[in-house]
This record gives structure tokens, C-alpha cells and sequence, in this order.
């Protein structure tokens, strides 16, 4: 057994017995068991276990509620049941159910990997969550005016602060609503996209405004960029615990930062598995593989090798000393870039090519065909004339010589259809 | 499929438009009338027939997954027009074509009688009409070159025009207006500037990033996307004081008994039902033009632009309306052919003995051909599918007709 593996974790039995659960509580599992030809009331074992068929997002969306809620649970009349709406387009969007302990048990169990943090969500007098993200509505809903801060004022305490659908076009009514909103409601922390915090802050700089100052932000919804890293740091102070988060809304919190920035998988609420793409076997370490999880105890909506299309690369343990996995989220596979000469480049690597750029406060890369890419970038207000020169030849290094980059400086990136503001975006 | 080889040579490949392997009199196909209306390649042809073979749904009016999809593709391709002409989405308004976006903004202007909106004689019909009949339009005349009078352009501006209505590009000399001027001039005039750009866009697309207008039209079927699918491009501010004509369906957040809420900018605009295979259509043509390359196809338009011209130079036969050969142009040009007082015999014995499609009359913009040609010429235009070669051909083929008429 290669050790460096994240395959052979300790939670094999319970994730044997989650899907036993599932079989016989789930009846869209218990089908998918009996097509597969496996029978999970057998021994339980790593290798057994690998023979489970996989299952997916349109597996739980197509058989939502009836085939993948568990038997005898009533959801809809649980006061800790959430329901969610994730907004995937295309498509890909889901609707799912979790116990709100469950979700609270999973995020305890990943802030692990960073005390200072959870102490500072944990030792809060009170819970007073802002969110600043896509709306993750239709457009419709999203044009409906005077929404007031109660009607976006969730169970948990999370209030979500009006934004536009599209980022960098929020008006600026919107942001001086969601201004007014963080003043009255003050926040104790932020759960946040990294591009949409960073702009948040820019918007109170430009009014001469200092930006809030929360117990801890969480990073979350898309890659957190250095640059939009940069500018939230800068902006905070080093006191103030910052951290990205791997968050589901199917899931909930499935990884997170150290206090060193590394990446770390929570397999003590999970069982995770990270497969080659191609084999579907486990990966070694300095390899690139596919998030496979199994939820743990999961009594309402147990999942069951669900394969999240998140690849990640497995690292050697880190220095922080937890023994959670180490690893890098290098972003999903349609976002990767596939330059000429057989050139790949994630999301993530391509991260680490801009870089905390200082001269760039938000950029997009995007594969526009097999050869021809376009990096929009936008430029701090100081920044020289030639500021997009060094990041362009390190992007047409990257990417080889038969690429064809267009490298524009702009004022201003669309967001993506769905309102999340993706940095890198591949051709599929 | 793209090709990529020498500059006289197609941009895209022929082969990627069906209509190209058609022969008419037993001759390959050269079709010159793109400034009337391109062809769409194949990725076109197919995302249309997607949306209707897989799906077909309304946009924006419900939760299924058929709706959801479709509105998706639909607003995606809003975002993929903003990208393509520099602008944000949401000052993206889709259109049926240029008249109707020019006609939205004439009439949600609230022109007075009184007002002075500034014209060029080289408007088309659809950036003359609309502001004819509600206000007190004066045409600024243009030189023989084709070029805008900027001496009289600018003795008008000093009266104090309410609006200006440019034309990045004549669909009859096929002349570059220099819009960044204009339009400077137009602004510090304290004039709202409108640009019809439905003939410049499918090379240039630049007009609105870089100039500053606040209205810019143009049409998807003249840059390779289906008919039925045009832009209203706006700066914010001046959509948001824009009156929106038509109302109904798809434009207001609320209705009850005594009145209603409209939406915000771009819907409000966006009435009804749109033609929503259409702006499918329009988004994969934006994204085989993307492949082309935005600098490879204005140089494309310049060499054939060039060798269109080229052609005329060579004979007596013909008799250019308009552009200097050094001037700045597209690849249109129209021709009066002196001694032949029937063009459309001429054009119809062009298409049906040698295949080669091109246009007879007025072009859309009478007052122009009028004060030019004596009311109608003969025109070729051309696109990334032409080559050289067409262009060659055509006029050979030409000369052959008006040899035999």
C-alpha cells in the first residue's frame, strides 16, 4: 500500500457502513448497488469498498428527494434540516438537504487545522455572519428592487449583502447599501468571495473609508487569487486570521487553510478519496486527483463515493504538523488551461504565474480555442503604463510559443453567467 | 475549420460555409454581398439547430431546466458581446437588428420637433428615418472621397445639436468615419452621440471601447450570426435615461392595478419573447470570429478592401463612388458603370451566369447613391470567407458581362 496515499484513512469502516445506510435507506442507491452487482451487507474493506459505484451531482439531482433522502426523515418540517439551491448553470444545479449538526460538526472538525481561527469563530459572544458573493439568483429574482437586510437575514445568522449579478458592475447604490448593511449589522466574520471581499474593500478605500474589521474572514465560493489575497491582507492587517475554505452546499466544509496557507482535507467527517482521473485509482503524492468523498453518519442524505469534479494535488505532509492531507485545489477540470505542445496549465498553477502582482488587482485568464487565449487583467490606479508587460511573457512562457495570448488591460471583467467571477476559465 | 495562410488568401475556410459549395451555371459560388448580409458558418448553423433539436424552452420565465438552460446560453452570449465590443454586460441590449435598436433610441429620446439631431448624407435609411420624423434632422454632407465634411460638421455642432447620429462605416463607399474625432467633438458639444456601426463592427470592433459614444447599433447577421439578432450597445447612464418604447412582457418587475415597476437596465428594453435561437447563433458566431483573431480580420477587410479598389483602378469600365485608395476603408465598394443604365441586368447576369452574388439599387441609403451615382450603383463587398481571388474573379467575370450586355 503506497502510504502517500489519502486512501487508506481510518474512516474505511464508517464509510462501509454510510453506504450500508444508503442501500438501505436510499432507494435510488440501493438501485445503483443492484446494477452495479455489488452487494455492500458483505465484510467491509478498502477493497470492497473501492467496488461501490460512484456517484455524482446529476445522480442527486435526478433523484432528489425521494430516491437519495433517507427513509422516515421529514426534512421539510425539521428545524435542523437546511435546504439549499446551489446555482450551478448549464445544468448542473442541485438542490439538497443537510442536518444543520452535521454542517456545524464538519466545519468544526476542518477548522481544526487552524486553531487561531476557530477560536476566533468559536469564542464569538455571537454568530453574526456576512456574506458577500454572487447572489445566486435568476435574474429575475436578482431585479426585484428594495429587498430589505431582514428578508436576506438567513436561520443561522448570515446575512447576505446585496451585490450585483455581475460584480464589477455592481451600481453604487448596491454598494453603499451593502456598506450602510455591515455598519448596522456588524458582522463578527466575513464568509466571502476573495474577488468580491477585495472589491468590497477597494469600494470603502475609494470613499476614503476604512473597511470593516471582522474577528476572522473566510474565503470561499471560487479560487481566493493572490492578487484578491493581497489587497484583503493589506487591507486587515496580519492580525486578523484569514483562510480559504473548500465549502459544498451539499457538503458543507470540506477543507481548509492552516496558518501556514496550506491546504488541508478534513478526513476525520469525511472519507476522501483523491482518484486519477483516467484509472480512477488512488493518486500519489505530487499528483493531480479527483475529490471523491463519502459522507460520514450522515442520517439524512448520505452520500456515497460522490465525485466532486474538484481535482487536487496531493503534497507531502505539512509542516503545521496536522495529520490531515495536505493538497492543493488546482481548480476543476473544465477551467483547465490546454496551451500547444501538450502544455497544461490549472487554474491554480496559473494563480501562482500572476502571482501577488502588484500592479494587478483582478484578472481573468480565459481559453478562448485550442490556441488562442485572452488574460484580462485590471490595473491598480499607480500602476505604470507597462504593467501587464512581465505578467504577459511569463503567461506566453507558461503557455509555449504557438499559444496565442491577447493580454488587454482593462477597467472592467464580466462575471460569469452564474455571478461567480472565475480568474481562469477553460474552452469546454 | 480556420485556414491561415497568405494575405490575399480566405480568413476562414470556405468549407465551413455550406452555401460556398453550391454552384450556380456550373461555377463555384462568390458570394459579394456580405455588406447586405454575411453567411453563417457551420458552429452557427449547428447552435441554432441545438437549441431547437434539445431544447426550445422560454428564457426567464420559470425554474424548469429546459428554461433555466436556455437562459443561461441566453445571458451567457450577452456576456460574450460585452466582451467582444469592450462594453459591460449589462449595457448589452439584444435587438431584432440595427433599425430597431436605432428606432428604440430615437423614440426613447423624447425628441422634440425642435431638437437638431446632427446626420451624415452617408447614413443608411435606418440612421435617417427614425430621427427625420421626430425631430429636425440636418444631413452633414459628405466629399467626393466619401468622407464626412468635417468643416460643416463642425459649424453645425456650434447650434447646438441634441443628438448625432454617425456612421462608423458607409454601406455605399465603404469609408471609415474617424469616429474618435467626431465623437470627441460631438460630446463637447453636450450632444448624446449615436453610432450606427453595423457595417464597421463585423472588422472593427473597437468603436465602443475606445470612442466614447453612448448608443452603438449593429446587427448579428452582418458578422456571421443568424438574422434576427441585433445590439443595442449603451453606456449606463444613457440607457438608464432612455425611455423604454415598448412595453409588456419580460420588462417590468411588477404589475398590479394601478401601475407598474420597470426593470433594470438592460431587460426593461428586451420585450417579449426574444428570438432566442437567435442570439444562441449570434453567440457561437461571436466565438468563431474570437477564433479568427480581432487584429487578422481588420487586416483581412484592408487587403480586400484594397484589391476591390485595386480592380476598379484597372478599368474605364467603372467608376468608384467614394474612397480614395489611400483612404480608409472596408471591403465595400460601389461602382456606377458608365453607359449601363440597368445595373440590375448587370448584377442578375453576374449571379446567374457566373455565380458571383452581389447588389444593384440604392443600397438603403438614397440620398447618397442619389447625390453620387445618380441613383444606383452596383456594389461588392466581402468578408473573412473572400480571397483575392474572389474579388479577381468577380470583376473578370465582370468585364465579361458588360462585353456581351
Amino acid at each position: 500500500m503506497d502510504t502517500a496515499t489519502v486512501r487508506d484513512t481510518p474512516t474505511i469502516g464508517a464509510a462501509w457502513r454510510e453506504a450500508r445506510y444508503a442501500f438501505e435507506n436510499a432507494p435510488a442507491y440501493r438501485r445503483l448497488l443492484a446494477e452495479a452487482g455489488v452487494d455492500p451487507s458483505g465484510p467491509a474493506g478498502e477493497a470492497a469498498f473501492r467496488e461501490l459505484p460512484f456517484t455524482d451531482k446529476e445522480f442527486y439531482r435526478s433523484n432528489y428527494p425521494a430516491g437519495v433522502v433517507a427513509r422516515a426523515q421529514v426534512p421539510a418540517n425539521d428545524k435542523h434540516v437546511l435546504k439549499s439551491h446551489s446555482s450551478g448553470t448549464g445544468g448542473e444545479r442541485l438542490t439538497t438537504v443537510a442536518y444543520t449538526f452535521d454542517l456545524a460538526r464538519r466545519m468544526s472538525a476542518t477548522t481544526s487545522v487552524f486553531p487561531a481561527l476557530r477560536a476566533a469563530l468559536l469564542g464569538l459572544g455571537s454568530q453574526r455572519i456576512a456574506r458577500y458573493a454572487a447572489p445566486n439568483c435568476s435574474d429575475v429574482e436578482c431585479a426585484a428592487p428594495n429587498s430589505t437586510m431582514e428578508s436576506r437575514l438567513l436561520r443561522d445568522g448570515t446575512l447576505v449583502l446585496p451585490v450585483g449579478h455581475d460584480l464589477l458592475a455592481t451600481s453604487e447604490a448596491q454598494v453603499a447599501q451593502a456598506m450602510d448593511e455591515i455598519g448596522s449589522y456588524r458582522p463578527d466574520w466575513f464568509y466571502t468571495d476573495a474577488t468580491h471581499f477585495a472589491f468590497l474593500i477597494r469600494q470603502y478605500l475609494a470613499r476614503g473609508q476604512s473597511p470593516p474589521r471582522p474577528a476572522a474572514v473566510i474565503l470561499t465560493y471560487t479560487l481566493a487569487t493572490q492578487v484578491a489575497r493581497r489587497q484583503i491582507r493589506d487591507a486587515l492587517g496580519v492580525e486578523v486570521p484569514i483562510a480559504e475554505v473548500v465549502s459544498m452546499s451539499e457538503l458543507g466544509w470540506v477543507a481548509m487553510d492552516c496558518p501556514l496557507g496550506r491546504l488541508h482535507l478534513n478526513n476525520s467527517a469525511f472519507h476522501i478519496e483523491l482518484l486519477d482521473r483516467v484509472g480512477l485509482t488512488p493518486v500519489s503524492r505530487g499528483q493531480i486527483g479527483e475529490l471523491v468523498i463519502t459522507s460520514l453518519g450522515d442520517r439524512l442524505l448520505p452520500h456515497v463515493r460522490y465525485r466532486t469534479g474538484d481535482l487536487y494535488r496531493l503534497m507531502t505532509p505539512c509542516p503545521c504538523g496536522h495529520p490531515a492531507p495536505t493538497v492543493r485545489h488546482e481548480g476543476r477540470a473544465v477551467h483547465f488551461l490546454y496551451g500547444q505542445d501538450s502544455r497544461t496549465v490549472s487554474p491554480k498553477q496559473f494563480d501562482d504565474i500572476v502571482g501577488a502582482d502588484p500592479h494587478v488587482i483582478a484578472y481573468r485568464m480565459q481559453q478562448v480555442s485550442d490556441r488562442r487565449f485572452r488574460l484580462k487583467f485590471i490595473a491598480a490606479p499607480a500602476a505604470p503604463a507597462d504593467a501587464g508587460d512581465a505578467l504577459a511573457a511569463r503567461v506566453r512562457a507558461a503557455l509555449g510559443a504557438r499559444s496565442l495570448v491577447d493580454v488587454q488591460r482593462v477597467d472592467y471583467i464580466p462575471s460569469e453567467r452564474s455571478g461567480k467571477f472565475l480568474s481562469c476559465v477553460g474552452s469546454c | 475549420m480556420l485556414t491561415r495562410t497568405g494575405s490575399g488568401a480566405a480568413l476562414a475556410s470556405p468549407a465551413s460555409f455550406d452555401v460556398l459549395a453550391r454552384t450556380v451555371a456550373g461555377r463555384r459560388l462568390i458570394y459579394l454581398d456580405s455588406a447586405a448580409t454575411t453567411l453563417r458558418p457551420r458552429p452557427v448553423v449547428d447552435a441554432v439547430c441545438r437549441y431547437y433539436t434539445t431544447n426550445g424552452a422560454n428564457i426567464h420565465r420559470g425554474k424548469h431546466l429546459l428554461s433555466e438552460e436556455a437562459s443561461d446560453q441566453y445571458e451567457r452570449v450577452r456576456i460574450q458581446t460585452a466582451e467582444f465590443v469592450g462594453a459591460r454586460s449589462e449595457e448589452i441590449v439584444f435587438v431584432r437588428n440595427t433599425t430597431e435598436a436605432l428606432n428604440m433610441v430615437a423614440a426613447g429620446l423624447d425628441l422634440n420637433a425642435d431638437d437638431l439631431v446632427l446626420g451624415s448624407l452617408d447614413a443608411h435609411h435606418s440612421n435617417l428615418l427614425p430621427w427625420r420624423v421626430r425631430s429636425r434632422l440636418r444631413l452633414i454632407p459628405v466629399r467626393p472621397d466619401g468622407g464626412l465634411d468635417l468643416a460643416e460638421f463642425e459649424r453645425a455642432l456650434a447650434e447646438g445639436p441634441r443628438v448625432v447620429a454617425l456612421t462608423a462605416c458607409s454601406n455605399v463607399t465603404g469609408v471609415y468615419s474617424p469616429l474618435d474625432g467626431l465623437i470627441r467633438l460631438a460630446k463637447q458639444a453636450g450632444a448624446i452621440v449615436v453610432v450606427d456601426a453595423a457595417q464597421s463592427l463585423p472588422h472593427r470592433r473597437e468603436i465602443f471601447r475606445a470612442a466614447g459614444a453612448d448608443f452603438v447599433a449593429f446587427s448579428g447577421h452582418k458578422m456571421c450570426g443568424p438574422t434576427g439578432v441585433g445590439v443595442l450597445c449603451g453606456r449606463m447612464s444613457a440607457l438608464e435615461r432612455l425611455r423604454p418604447v415598448m412595453l409588456g412582457g419580460g420588462t417590468v418587475d411588477w404589475v398590479d392595478t394601478q401601475g407598474h415597476r420597470i426593470r433594470k437596465v438592460p431587460h426593461r428594453f428586451e420585450y417579449g419573447t426574444p428570438d432566442i435561437a437567435a442570439v444562441i447563433g449570434f453567440g457561437a458566431a461571436l466565438s468563431y470570429l474570437d477564433e479568427l483573431g480581432e487584429r487578422e480580420i481588420r487586416e483581412h477587410d484592408t487587403v480586400l478592401a484594397n484589391a476591390l479598389l485595386a480592380e476598379c483602378a484597372r478599368r474605364d469600365t467603372v467608376r468608384v463612388i467614394g474612397p480614395a485608395p489611400d483612404g480608409d476603408h472596408a471591403g465595400v465598394v460601389s461602382m456606377e458603370l458608365p453607359g449601363f443604365a440597368r445595373l440590375d441586368e448587370v448584377a442578375r447576369a453576374l449571379s446567374d451566369s457566373f455565380g458571383v452574388m452581389c447588389r444593384s439599387g440604392h443600397m438603403c441609403a438614397q440620398p447618397l447613391v442619389d447625390g453620387l451615382a445618380g441613383g444606383q450603383v452596383l456594389r461588392m463587398s466581402t468578408y473573412i470567407y473572400n480571397s483575392v481571388t474572389d474579388v479577381e474573379e468577380a470583376f473578370h467575370c465582370l468585364d465579361k458581362v458588360l462585353e456581351a450586355l
